[in-house]
């Protein structure tokens, strides 16, 4: 028996046996989500619009990441424990946590949140405005992103977690905002905090101290999780959830060898799809997504061999920071403006230097890769700077590189000037600082950005054909 | 003596011998809070009846005096601050015997309620219960600038904790130094002022 959900769900992938499968689930969800018919054909319209649909890989994404919605959605009345982590995110912390205890909900609510209501709904705004309502008000500059999960909270989208986990190592603000989940539902919280010590132009050295602050950190999350969840973290779980994770980053960097083509063979809202829910789930969304991509790949590869692509050949190629989360038109309307993306800044891996102290707990070996390794952001602002412009001179044949920093995540916006004059000091390539939100585009939607995009796309164009 | 009743000196005044305290010189300074003391006790008892106010938030900064001026005005008598510049350093002294070094870090980060940005944040708002029990506050005003997100996180929960344990409302204002906003703060305050007198 079909019902009104089914079309957008086999246009987001789902198999027909999957739907059935799944009916009562779905239905609770949808009926949480406050998801009628209507619903779904905006859903339809807003997929077909922003999403390249003729891609099963693509579709597959789409779907995983609803699958994933659905996990969260139902967790708690499914007799799950539940854990919330906070962006950005060390990931390993909260897959360690996944992989050591059946039936606990490990994820980043929010992303996932953005992922499905935002990008496939595009009814994200009412779950903004009630993380408004309670306690993140508009106008202050706090952060979208946890004004979804709070927002998600106090609607009753989302349950309350068991435990949950603040990235008080980058962010101040989304910790506090674990406060207001621990006196509002008693949550009890794990604060990792760190120290983005390091004086300007020391990267990638750091203070070894900072591994061993931060690590011990890490281990005293270990700790909490045994003292609230019940359960100890098993240290081994990580060599058997290895294979997965990489086998998953070893086909999303295929894709970003096939991205390297040019004319750019799909937009990076495809992509991101695939790179964040790596990052913001540790169950289904993970299993699922690299069956997707594994779908994705080939198709990928045809379009490369038949010279298809979704800007001109030849078309100036820029690096962005990262796709909005929510909103997969603002990308879109770059790359309408005649520019391709065959990259994102946060998706190049450089291979970090060697260890130079020999940690002896998890934690410190976690919190060394990170400050070591990473994307330059866990290490300190210089960092950030620093391996942006190294990202360029690793990615040939960039021509511009748009910073479109997070306005109200004080880590990334108050180095956006500084970020902009390294770059183009260091490797000559014109920056444009892009204020934007990756989580709500009510303010900062692809209209209000058009201009200043349309502008730097005509001088990157004047400028290639100059050169 | 800001707990008594009646109130030996106006919360106006207090705040700007503190803030004067930022700046004079120390020996000074003590000789005229010492002969202040003495001149307090001896004068007659103070007039006004008006609510007792315990006025907290982010920042109260050395000439930034419009929501103490403000509650005076509309008749409210501030009893007590609580601000990361204000009176917070005082409540505890550094042990001078041992490890000095030690004993200053021990008084900065174990002693000294932190402030919002501190997590978790309840040490200060059961602090802040504490001082509105002990100064026998009838309200409090909550006071933070604009883009101090810890504060105006705290602010949206702690009126529930504060009704809970004392009582007692709370009214918040935010300010970005902005002079066109003393009249919108005037009427909040004013109305607060009334809506608490006994």
């Amino acid at each position: 028996m079909s019902n009104y959900y089914d079309d957008l769900l086999q246009l987001c992938g789902w198999e027909i046996e999957e739907i059935e499968n799944e009916r009562p689930r779905i239905e609770k969800t949808f009926q949480r989500l406050e998801l009628g018919p209507e619903d779904m054909e905006t859903a339809d319209a807003w997929v077909r619009q922003n999403h390249d649909v003729t891609l099963m890989g693509v579709r597959k994404l789409l779907g995983a990441w609803l699958k994933e919605l659905i996990d969260l959605i139902l967790a708690k009345d499914e007799g799950k424990k539940i854990v919330y982590y906070s962006f950005p995110t060390v990931v390993r912390p909260g897959m360690l946590i996944a992989a050591s205890a059946e039936g606990t909900y490990v994820g980043g609510p929010d992303v996932i949140l953005c992922h499905t209501m935002g990008q496939i709904f595009n009814k994200l705004t009412p779950i903004l405005e009630a993380g408004e309502e309670n306690g993140l008000p508009p106008g202050h500059a706090l952060c979208s992103i946890w004004q979804v999960k709070v927002g998600a909270l106090a609607k009753g989208i989302i349950p309350p977690p068991d435990m949950a986990i603040a990235s008080s190592y980058f962010c101040d603000m989304g910790s506090k905002a674990d406060d207001l989940l621990a006196e509002i539902y008693g949550t009890p919280i794990e604060y990792v905090d760190g120290t983005m010590d390091s004086a300007w132009g020391e990267y990638p050295d750091y203070l070894p101290e900072r591994a061993e602050f931060l690590g011990a950190q890490f281990n005293q999350l270990f700790d909490k999780v045994k003292e609230v969840m019940g359960f100890e973290v098993d240290f081994k779980a990580w060599d058997k959830m290895m294979p997965t994770i990489r086998q998953y980053f070893g086909d999303l960097y295929r894709i970003f060898e096939l991205m390297q083509a040019d004319p750019v063979p799909v937009s990076s809202v495809e992509v991101e799809l695939a790179s964040i829910l790596a990052v913001a789930c540790t169950g289904r969304g993970i299993a699922e997504g690299a069956k997707a991509i594994k779908i994705l790949i080939p198709e990928i590869e045809k379009r490369v061999e038949e010279n298809m692509g979704v800007a001109e050949k030849g078309a100036p190629r820029v690096m962005i920071v990262l796709p909005s989360f929510s909103d997969p038109s603002i990308v879109r309307m770059i790359e309408n403006t005649g520019l391709a993306i065959p990259i994102c800044a946060l998706d190049v891996r450089v291979q970090p230097p060697p260890p130079k102290v020999q940690h002896n707990t998890v934690g410190e070996r976690i919190a060394d890769g990170e400050i070591r390794g990473g994307v330059g952001l866990f290490h300190s602002s210089f960092g950030t700077c620093h391996r942006m412009a190294a990202n360029l001179e690793q990615v040939k044949g960039i021509d511009g590189f748009i910073y479109n920093y997070q306005f109200n995540c004080r880590p990334v916006a108050q180095v956006s000037h500084s970020l902009k004059r390294w770059v183009e000091e260091k490797t000559g390539v014109p920056c444009l600082s892009l204020e934007n939100d990756i989580g709500d585009s009510r303010s900062y939607s692809a209209a209000a950005m058009r201009t200043r995009v349309e502008t730097f796309a005509e001088m990157l164009k004047t400028r290639k054909v100059a050169n | 003596m800001r707990k008594s009743e009646p109130l030996p000196l106006s919360g106006r005044d207090f705040i700007a011998l503190n803030h004067a305290s930022f700046i004079a010189d120390k020996e000074f300074m003590v000789d005229l809070l010492e002969s202040l003391v003495k001149e307090l006790r001896k004068q007659a008892p103070g007039s006004g009846n008006g609510p007792r106010i315990l006025l907290t938030g982010s920042t109260l900064a050395q000439g930034d005096y419009k929501v103490p001026d403000i509650i005076e005005e509309a008749g409210g008598r501030v009893v007590i601050e609580e601000f990361a510049e204000g009176i917070r350093p005082y409540w505890e002294e550094v042990k001078l015997e041992g490890d000095l070094m030690k004993n200053l870090a021990d008084s900065y980060f174990m002693q000294r309620v932190p402030p919002a940005w501190f997590r978790p944040g309840r040490e200060r708002l059961n602090f802040l219960v504490d001082l509105a029990r002990d100064f026998h506050v009838d309200g409090v005003i909550w006071y933070h600038l604009m883009y101090r997100e810890s504060y105006k996180i705290e602010s949206y929960y702690f009126p529930d904790i504060l009704k809970r344990e004392t009582g007692l409302r709370m009214l918040t204002v935010e300010s970005d130094y902005d002079a066109t906003e003393t009249g919108p703060l005037q009427t909040r305050i004013e109305t607060f002022i009334e809506t608490i007198r006994r």
